[in-house]
């Protein structure tokens, strides 16, 4: 009986609770109950009367009229319930797979700067280091951290992963955890445009260096490569920025439906060009640098490759807005 | 098989139908429902509380606190005298559209 009990209070929870609807509780759990005892006199086992009791309640949307309340509020009895332990857990988990993605991001884009400044250094002599040792140093770091980070991007995916649910189903919260989601959303928002604000800035004056190596060294020598060092590893901070302020705000939308969230099938859109393009870039640049064995020049495919990648996806996303009929 | 949209126009005359002799409660129809159908045709709990609702607040029925059984208050429902009506009316109606649905009935083509 009891799991009849706690099935008819899931059907009413979400509703407002009116004297109409308590009544109509009571006397559906009184029609239940009756039949479950007979059920029961009769020999049938628990779960068989279980089974036969739920399904031959109905449907709430039948009782719109009885309830005073629209069928839409009605028929949203398929919505899940988020509790305030499972949005405590959501705000967590992307709090750190926010931390772990931007840490992994900021390693890619940190993975050829140790490679651009010793080749750099070893071109010009300068460390006294030869090419093929800086080349080999250089690799590696790049290869390890970009292992590391894939490692990062698969362990903060799974983390997530549980939560992709949220994004494709409407649901709803008491107003205890909404109040809670609504807080820590206000707690935020501070480190948001912090976070945004810095990150911006940060990849706007990356190119400073480079650029003021360019225009005073005809963007040759060492300076040259550091200045590429620099543009990596600004843009690597800001990004790392961008990121744990973009995903933790994303995190609070969700949960409050604000549908202010990423479109998620131009994210996904996004992904996918990502994930041919990037690795094309890889190859293009392996290629080139060991055919021409040029590392001190070879780098600049990056910053040229990222800006383009924006490019490409901006395109992308604003040629598929266009399909869709305006309503 | 009936369709859900052809029995829901149906459903006042099977309760009231119940109703005619004594008043009862909510489970106890559904329950003569059921046996008068031969287990044929099962009326859901919501089915028949909207169906309460809709009754009483057109007066065909009335409902009213029973004794205390087994440790518990039902509410039971008794027929109005413009409940009668509205079972003739709506057996009359019945009566009717049976005659006339009849004329379009090849029982041919029903096995």
């Amino acid at each position: 009986m009891d799991i009849i009990i706690s099935y008819l209070e899931n059907m009413f929870a979400g509703l407002p609770r009116t004297p109409k609807t308590e009544k109509a509780k009571k006397e559906l759990l009184a029609m239940m109950e009756d039949k479950y005892n007979e059920l029961k006199a009769r020999g049938l086992a628990e779960n068989e009367i279980i089974g036969i009791v739920i399904s031959e309640f109905g449907n709430l949307s039948e009782l719109a009229e009885e309830l005073d309340l629209g069928v839409a509020e009605l028929t949203e009895e398929t919505r899940i319930c988020v509790g305030l332990e499972e949005a405590k857990e959501y705000i967590t988990a992307s709090t750190k797979s926010a931390k772990l993605i931007g840490l992994g991001v900021m390693l890619c884009i940190f993975s050829p700067i140790l490679l651009i400044v010793l080749v750099g250094a070893s071109k010009y002599g300068i460390l006294g280091i030869g090419k093929n040792v800086a080349a080999f140093v250089g690799l590696l770091c790049l290869f390890s951290f970009i292992a590391s980070a894939v490692a990062l991007f698969i362990t903060s995916g799974m983390r997530l992963n549980r939560f992709e649910y949220l994004k494709n189903v409407e649901f709803y919260m008491d107003r205890s955890t909404y109040a809670y989601v609504k807080q820590s959303a206000e707690a935020f928002r501070p480190n948001f445009v912090l976070y945004i604000t810095l990150g911006i800035i940060l990849c706007i004056v990356s190119v400073i260096p480079l650029l003021g190596t360019a225009l005073l060294l005809d963007g040759n020598g060492f300076p040259a490569n550091c200045g590429g060092g620099m543009l990596l590893l600004l843009i690597g901070i800001g990004v790392f920025l961008l990121i744990n302020g973009g995903m933790v705000k994303d995190c609070h939308n969700v949960l409050l439906q604000e549908k202010e969230y990423a479109d998620k099938n131009a994210y996904n859109r996004t992904n996918r060009i990502a994930a041919v393009y990037w690795p094309c870039v890889a190859c293009i640049y392996l290629a080139w640098s060991f055919i021409t064995f040029n590392w001190g020049t070879t780098w600049i495919i990056w910053p040229v490759a990222g800006v383009l990648f924006g490019a490409i996806s901006a395109v992308s996303n604003s040629l598929r807005k266009k399909d869709k009929p305006v309503l | 098989m009936i369709g859900s949209d052809v029995i829901r126009g149906y459903t006042d005359i099977m309760i009231l139908f119940l109703l005619l002799n004594e008043p009862t409660y909510g489970y106890e129809i559904s329950k003569n429902i059921k046996h008068l159908s031969d287990g044929e045709y099962t009326l859901k709990e919501t089915t028949l509380y909207s169906a309460f609702g809709r009754l009483e607040r057109n007066g065909y029925i009335e409902s009213f606190p029973g004794q205390v059984t087994s440790g518990k208050r039902r509410t039971y429902y008794r027929i109005t005298e413009s409940g009668r009506d509205y079972y003739r009316d709506k057996c009359r109606e019945w009566v009717q559209t049976k005659k006339l649905i009849e004329k379009f009935v090849d029982y041919n083509e029903v096995e």
